[in-house]
């Protein structure tokens, strides 16, 4: 009798620990291999992005928490309802803290954000949340224009060859100290495909020195920069009278350094031998 | 049958070894359904299915002998 009770202890322990262990795997299994979220068909397209993407170094659970009364509450909605597509809260919504987390953080695996214009610029201001940009297209992270179009569908682009990333010009990723707080254009965007603007304006010297690009350009607005009347107004000289009817970049040629003598000789070529060493503004004021 | 020879260590055991042999069973088949959706490797989710089942057939006989001990003593 003493030896069959010693039995079914021994089977006891023994069938108690063999479940246990394989119960904990199951459980680490469940709440930390992603490879358990692939089991569900519907996430199968979402995870093989997630697997293409520099995300996949981390599992799943660390960006998608939930709380076992969340579990509990997919299990059954699993299994009762058969749902066909993902609508549920727990898979969808991301706290903008889980990003925060890796990407608030300077470290050489994530990039750092949390000086950067853009981000600084929306989330400070609860404009948008991380995954209201970086999640529309579930698992590919780096936006697309038409998450930027979300909020911003009025910004149409009136410069047909402008038609590209919003962040070509917005450098979302720029360091505030450098580009302040408003992810607005800056020179040195523009520069990036109009490196031959340097020279703002040739005649006066100097001129517009101080302005932004967008001071005669506004590709939101109008394709062709704003005229120069909508700043200035035609000086009470003779020679601006005389001329007046021309286009004004007809003399004062933007972006090109040309001398005050060879603008007026462009026109005037008869008056190429008229007191040539002079410029031609010392006598037409 | 005479209930009052039933003896509650055995009644608290049996419900022990029911419990494993339910868990086992549901780990087992927890693991199956893994394998039919080819998330995992088929050799990794048989490795836990039969590992699972070992625990649940060991807790069945354990519960198997508990019962055949009971039995004799009530009849």
């Amino acid at each position: 009798m003493k030896i069959k009770s010693l039995s079914i202890v021994a089977i006891l322990i023994i069938s108690g620990i063999i479940i246990a262990v394989e119960g904990f795997a199951t459980y680490e299994f469940i709440e930390d291999d992603p490879r358990f979220c692939k089991t569900c068909h519907l996430m199968e397209e979402a995870w093989y992005r997630w697997n293409e993407s520099p995300h996949n170094e981390i599992t799943c659970h660390e960006c998608h928490r939930a709380s076992m009364e969340d579990n509990m509450r997919l299990l059954v909605t699993y299994f009762t309802l058969r749902p066909e597509e993902v609508s549920d809260d727990v898979h969808v919504v991301i706290p903008n803290e889980n990003c925060e987390n890796c990407h608030f953080t300077r470290s050489e695996k994530w990039p750092y954000v949390a000086d950067t214009v853009g981000h600084k610029f929306h989330l400070e201001n609860n404009y948008a949340n991380c995954i209201d940009c970086h999640g529309g297209r579930v698992h590919r992270f780096v936006p697309d224009r038409s998450e930027c179009m979300q909020c911003h569908s009025d910004k149409v682009i009136k410069v047909e060859q402008m038609n590209f990333h919003c962040t070509n010009c917005h450098n979302f990723l720029a360091d505030v100290k450098t580009n302040g707080e408003e992810p607005l254009p800056q020179a040195q965007d523009c520069k990036k495909c109009h490196s031959n603007g340097n020279i703002i304006l040739s005649m006066p010297e100097g001129a517009h020195a101080d302005s932004t690009c967008y001071t005669c350009h506004h590709p939101h607005i109008t394709q062709e920069p704003f005229a120069c009347q909508s700043c200035h107004s035609l000086p009470e000289k003779p020679v601006h009278k005389y001329h007046e009817g021309q286009d004004c970049t007809s003399c004062h040629v933007p972006h090109q350094e040309v001398g005050i003598r060879p603008t007026c000789e462009t026109c005037h070529t008869d008056k190429i031998d008229h007191y040539p060493t002079l410029s031609c503004s010392v006598c037409h004021k | 049958m005479d209930i009052s020879k039933i003896d509650w260590k055995d009644v608290i055991l049996m419900l022990i070894f029911a419990v494993l042999v339910v868990g086992g069973l549901q780990i087992a088949g927890m693991w199956m359904w893994i394998l039919s959706s080819g998330a995992v490797p088929a050799y990794e989710s048989g490795v836990h299915i039969i590992i699972a089942l070992i625990g649940a057939v060991l807790a069945i006989n354990g519960l198997l002998k508990i019962m055949a001990g009971m039995k004799s003593r009530i009849s």
